[in-house]
């Protein structure tokens, strides 16, 4: 049980709790690179926060080897601006508003039943500086 | 004349009529082609040293096949978000009913579901990061590898091995 920040951190549950200042839906239907399952992808942008309710358990040994570094204990935890979301099935989450989540901000608020898997967003400006696609170049060397 | 920071051109004509031009790019795949044309003619003659086989695909048109099959897949994964979006907005309207919107994704998923398992190539990945300024909605590396069906994990083993 904790809370990860870091890039490309990643948690799998049964079922998830998300919660957003603005969810990006209605999402995209993908194949999940890794499970090969039918997944929504939706991305949480600003804010975000994504908690392991119900824990999920991998269907087979090799699966449990490729996801070895997703989180899957209740209670762990994303906390990141920007956090991109797989559920499985084809019908979109529906969030709720609740104010005052943050005393001045509201927020969005869902938590999935299905199979979920959620990792935390690396900016693309990372890699676009680190390869001197753009002028902005990282300083130090 | 320089085109970029790698590809220098040359180019003139000689006392015999002849044009003469010398192509030389820099990095990995440094090259040196001189080409030599007649004006009446229309012939080109081609002569050049160059490390590795980079200069060698773009004569050849490879290099080429590999941004338009990069750019074809991005074009086709917006196509299917948009189709999914038009079946989803009939659901909303109540056009379609829950059942018939599943077996429709379902029964045709080439049409609706984005693929994400292509393990990116130097060059695929060359042409993603140059296109992703200019296209819109790409913001993070899972935004790219969507749109472009590289798988995000494989995506990640690659990167490292990229120089800068």
């Amino acid at each position: 049980m904790a809370i990860y920040t870091d890039f490309n951190e990643t948690i799998e549950g049964g079922s998830v709790e998300l919660i957003t200042r603005k969810p990006v839906l209605p999402g995209t239907i993908v194949e999940h690179p890794l499970t090969k399952e039918k997944m929504l992808r939706f991305k949480m942008d600003r804010n975000s926060y994504a908690e392991v309710k119900s824990m999920y358990e991998p269907q087979n040994d090799e699966m449990k080897e490729k996801t070895s570094t997703f989180h899957r204990n209740a209670g762990d935890a994303l906390e990141a601006d920007s956090i991109i979301v797989y559920v499985n099935g084809i019908i979109p989450v529906k969030f709720k508003v609740k104010e005052g989540v943050t005393h001045r901000h509201g927020a969005n608020i869902a938590t999935t039943r299905k199979h979920t898997i959620a990792t935390i967003c690396t900016p693309l400006a990372v890699h676009l500086k680190r390869l001197g696609y753009t002028a902005n170049k990282i300083t130090a060397e | 004349m320089m085109l970029d920071d790698n590809i220098t051109i040359g180019s003139g004509s000689c006392d015999t009529g002849l044009e003469q031009t010398f192509v030389y790019t820099k990095g990995e795949e440094a090259a040196l082609v001189g080409i030599v044309g007649h004006p009446k003619t229309d012939v080109k003659i081609f002569t050049g040293v160059c490390l590795g086989d980079g200069f060698v695909r773009r004569m050849t048109g490879e290099s080429s096949q590999v941004i338009i099959d990069t750019l074809v897949q991005a074009i086709n994964n917006r196509t299917k978000e948009r189709n999914y979006f038009r079946l989803l907005s009939k659901l909303y309207s109540g056009e379609t009913t829950e059942d018939e919107f599943e077996s429709t994704i379902n029964d045709n998923e080439g049409e609706f579901v984005v693929k994400m398992d292509k393990k990116p190539s130097m060059e695929e990945l060359q042409v993603a990061f140059s296109a992703s300024k200019d296209i819109m909605d790409v913001e993070t590396t899972d935004d790219l590898c969507s749109l472009f069906s590289f798988s995000p994990y494989e995506f990640q083993k690659v990167i490292p091995t990229a120089k800068q």
